[in-house]
């Protein structure tokens, strides 16, 4: 197979990790929700931590998308 | 028809070079220059009648009035000599963005090496205040109070590490937030034709996405000014 | 013109009123943390990178750098949390 064909398989392959990001930030914000929702005073304690899984969450993706940039122009 | 990622593509509007360096004149200046003139449009026209003052007046003196709350919140009372700074970043930024959101025209923001050259920028002056401000004591900067000592080694590299990072992370932010938003507005957009009958949908999709990438144009510009006014406390306060 | 000058002087003499304590403030901690955490393990693994190349230890730097960079990132989704706790 042609390297740059290969090339351009690998980044989009490593861009997948984007699906367990998408379910895991929607997870977040639904647990948030939920969360509010049975304790509206809970809301700013809950806030920050969920903020700081979304971050983490979103880490993963940046990752991913690192890892793709570096497959695609290396 | 284009690919989505045309619209980064940089132009030649007119070639122009002097003794023999190519400096041609490319879209990405062009909306440089527009957003500049903006901004001096809104530093000229403040400031200029106390009785009867016009819309880009009143519109200069609110964006004039956020930005001191910001930084006298951020940095205190000691900050008021940072407002030019961080205005003229924030409403380059954010004219920028704002450029880039009309149909045809050109993000000169969603180009890395424009936001990286900004917090560059950020980054030598943050350095510069520091080293005139405190000396050489400047580097207990990298060494936290507190610390136990013989774990000071480690923790200087980390804290070297961090500080580093901070123009990367800065110039990385925007530029990744405007690239991806116009490219997913370009995608969304494709669909529209590609789906026939059923591209109503995406015609509204993409209506509320252009309203939601009006509102990260304003936030990034917004982060941008907030981290350059904490990393200027955190130099100007040493912990 | 000189009721405006009477009112300047006065507001100059009041004194500054109290913001809240800088360090307490939130300022949109969620969008920067991500970021932070990605950009100081690449300057890690940059100037492991670099270390290797010039002086031909190839693998060992850039590990350290690795580990290093992230237990910076890690530091500072730390200090972030703890300021998000006190405000």
């Amino acid at each position: 197979m042609d390297i740059g064909a290969a090339k351009m398989i690998g980044a989009g392959l490593a861009v997948v990790a984007l699906l367990g990001v998408g379910i895991g930030i929607g997870n977040i914000f639904a647990t948030l929700i939920s969360a509010i929702a049975r304790n509206p005073e809970a809301k700013k304690d809950v806030f920050g931590v969920a903020m700081l899984g979304f971050a983490l969450t979103e880490a993963v993706a940046l990752f991913a998308l690192l890892i793709s940039f570096l497959i695609l122009f290396n | 028809m284009h690919s989505p990622l045309h619209q980064f593509e940089i132009e030649k509007i007119f070639n122009f070079s002097i003794a023999g360096v190519d400096l041609p004149f490319t879209n990405s200046a062009l909306y440089m220059l527009l957003s500049v003139l903006a901004v001096a449009l809104l530093v000229f026209s403040s400031g200029r009648s106390i009785e009867k003052p016009g819309v880009i007046q009143v519109f200069a003196e609110k964006i004039f009035g956020f930005i001191q709350s910001l930084v006298e919140e951020n940095i205190g009372q000691t900050g008021q000599k940072y407002i030019p700074l961080v205005f003229s970043l924030f409403t380059f930024i954010l004219f920028g963005n704002l450029f880039g959101m009309i149909p045809y025209a050109y993000t000169f923001t969603s180009q890395i090496i424009l936001t990286f050259a900004l917090a560059l920028v950020v980054f030598v002056l943050i350095t510069l205040i520091g080293f005139i401000k405190h000396g050489f004591h400047f580097f207990s900067y990298f060494l936290p109070p507190g610390a136990p000592i013989f774990m000071a080694p480690l923790l200087i590299v980390i804290e070297i590490i961090s500080f580093l990072s901070r123009p990367i992370s800065l110039s990385i932010r925007l530029f990744a937030n405007m690239m991806a938003g116009h490219t997913m507005l370009k995608v969304f957009s494709m669909f529209t034709i590609s789906l026939g009958v059923f591209g109503f949908s995406t015609i509204i999709a993409t209506s509320v996405l252009i309203g939601f990438e009006f509102m990260i144009a304003f936030l990034q510009a917004y982060v941008f000014s907030v981290l350059t006014c904490l990393y200027l406390r955190d130099v100007i306060e040493l912990h | 013109m000189s009721d405006l000058k009477q009112r300047i002087k006065v507001a100059q003499q009041k004194p500054n009123k109290v913001k809240n304590d800088p360090k307490t403030q939130p300022s949109f901690g969620f969008l920067r943390i991500s970021i932070d955490l990605v950009s100081s393990m690449a300057v890690g693994i940059g100037i492991g990178f670099f270390i290797d190349e010039y002086f031909d230890t190839k693998p060992i730097a850039m590990i350290v750098g690795f580990f290093l960079g992230s237990i910076s990132g890690f530091l500072s989704i730390y200090r972030l949390n703890q300021q998000m706790k006190k405000s």
